[in-house]
């Protein structure tokens, strides 16, 4: 899920890659040295995890489990995420590096703000925490699209409209995320808690 | 025990989704002209076609001429409307993989039987007396001989396209690689950070 190079505007180009830079070094300041190598298989798996692909529809989609990642790194997912997307720019031209600002925060944002704003919630051990966690997996999915949907409505309102295959893909992979990013943590919540910055 | 089926869970789920999927994301739009019609060819980062994605041919202005689908293996082709010298071709599969084409027409193409048709040829060929029988004769060679060469051209271009979805396609190593370069970024960073602040990660 990324969009490609030569779509959008200068302007939306150039407002990505300044909040992008904005967040990337706010977060490399904060972050204490001994997180990184997490922050650095994170950010492998991130990678990774897209190339999964399952075709649904005339295009195929894949996993992004960034609301995974934004349970785990909170504020670090943006470089975790911008690097992986650096390199399957580089690599394998997904995406591009013009649009490499504007990719990286529909991915990373969504997340960041869930976590964020729904951290009251992770803290405590009642059954609302699955739910919580499920929530934050599968919206983060969905919100990015939806970022994504309305970047590329900005960019150009005649040729992108909001089509019922994207309901059609994206709820479907929301639920799948959802799921994936519940057992995860919580198994991750049994064996390893001090992991889990997010949910203390 | 809870834990254990969970998990036993997740990597079925992590198998499904393995099982089922292919790499491919990135849209390769090629197109050519052969005549008065423009053939193309759209498919996925692993070969696979792009399988009945609008096709939108615009002129310059951004007007739009006329729109295609793909057909089962990607494949489209149209017929170039008169007084258009250079169109943009715009593929879209959905989500924002979107491919744009500009291509530039060439309109003095001949159509098969031209060159047996016409009774003067123009160009450096300038002829002012009508065509002989025996020059009719050799023209009618020289058609048959181009239609043989369009032949070797068209093969020689569909392997030129099989190439290149060949370098399109992903490998594991590469995938393998970008992760050894995402790793030693991120160890870069802790060593200037170490350098810079060495008592903080100490504790």
């Amino acid at each position: 899920m990324h969009i490609s190079e030569g779509i959008l505007p200068a302007p939306i180009l150039i407002a990505g890659w300044g909040a992008i830079g904005v967040f990337l070094f706010w977060s490399l300041r904060k972050v204490s040295g001994d997180k990184l190598p997490r922050l650095a298989i994170l950010s492998s798996f991130f990678f990774l995890v897209s190339f999964i692909h399952i075709p649904i529809g005339p295009a195929s989609v894949h996993l992004t489990l960034n609301g995974l990642l934004g349970l785990l790194l909170g504020l670090d997912i943006f470089p975790a995420i911008f690097t992986a997307l650096f390199f399957q720019a580089l690599f394998f031209q997904y995406g591009g590096f013009t649009v490499l600002g504007v990719n990286t925060l529909v991915m990373a944002l969504p997340p960041f703000l869930l976590v964020s704003l729904l951290r009251n919630f992770l803290k405590n051990e009642s059954k609302i925490f699955k739910i919580m966690v499920f929530l934050i997996g599968g919206f983060s999915m969905l919100f990015s699209g939806l970022l994504m949907a309305l970047i590329l409505w900005i960019a150009n309102p005649k040729f992108y409209v909001l089509s019922s295959a994207f309901i059609g893909t994206y709820l479907p992979l929301s639920i799948v995320e959802g799921i994936i990013t519940a057992l995860v943590v919580s198994y991750l919540k049994k064996i390893k808690k001090e992991e889990l910055i997010c949910c203390q | 025990m809870l834990s254990i089926k969970k998990l036993g869970l997740f990597f079925f789920i992590l198998f499904f989704l393995f099982s089922s999927t292919s790499f491919g994301h990135k849209i390769n739009l090629f197109t050519n002209q052969v005549g008065n019609r423009v053939e193309g060819e759209a498919f996925f980062a692993d070969g696979s076609p792009c399988l009945s994605c609008e096709i939108r041919v615009l002129d310059l202005n951004g007007k739009e001429i006329l729109k295609r689908k793909t057909d089962e293996k990607g494949k489209f082709s149209f017929s170039i409307p008169s007084g258009v010298s250079e169109i943009k071709i715009l593929l879209s599969a959905g989500e924002g993989h979107l491919v744009e084409k500009r291509l530039t027409l060439k309109t003095n193409y001949q159509k098969k039987g031209d060159l047996l048709n016409s009774q003067t040829l123009k160009g450096p060929f300038l002829l002012t007396k009508p065509i002989s029988r025996d020059e009719k004769e050799v023209y009618k060679n020289l058609e048959e001989k181009i239609s043989k060469l369009e032949d070797e051209v068209k093969a020689l271009r569909e392997e030129v396209l099989n190439m290149r979805k060949e370098i399109q396609k992903i490998y594991y190593r590469d995938i393998i690689g970008a992760i050894g370069y995402i790793l030693g970024i991120f160890a870069i960073i802790y060593f200037i950070k170490k350098k810079n602040n060495p008592k903080k990660d100490a504790s």
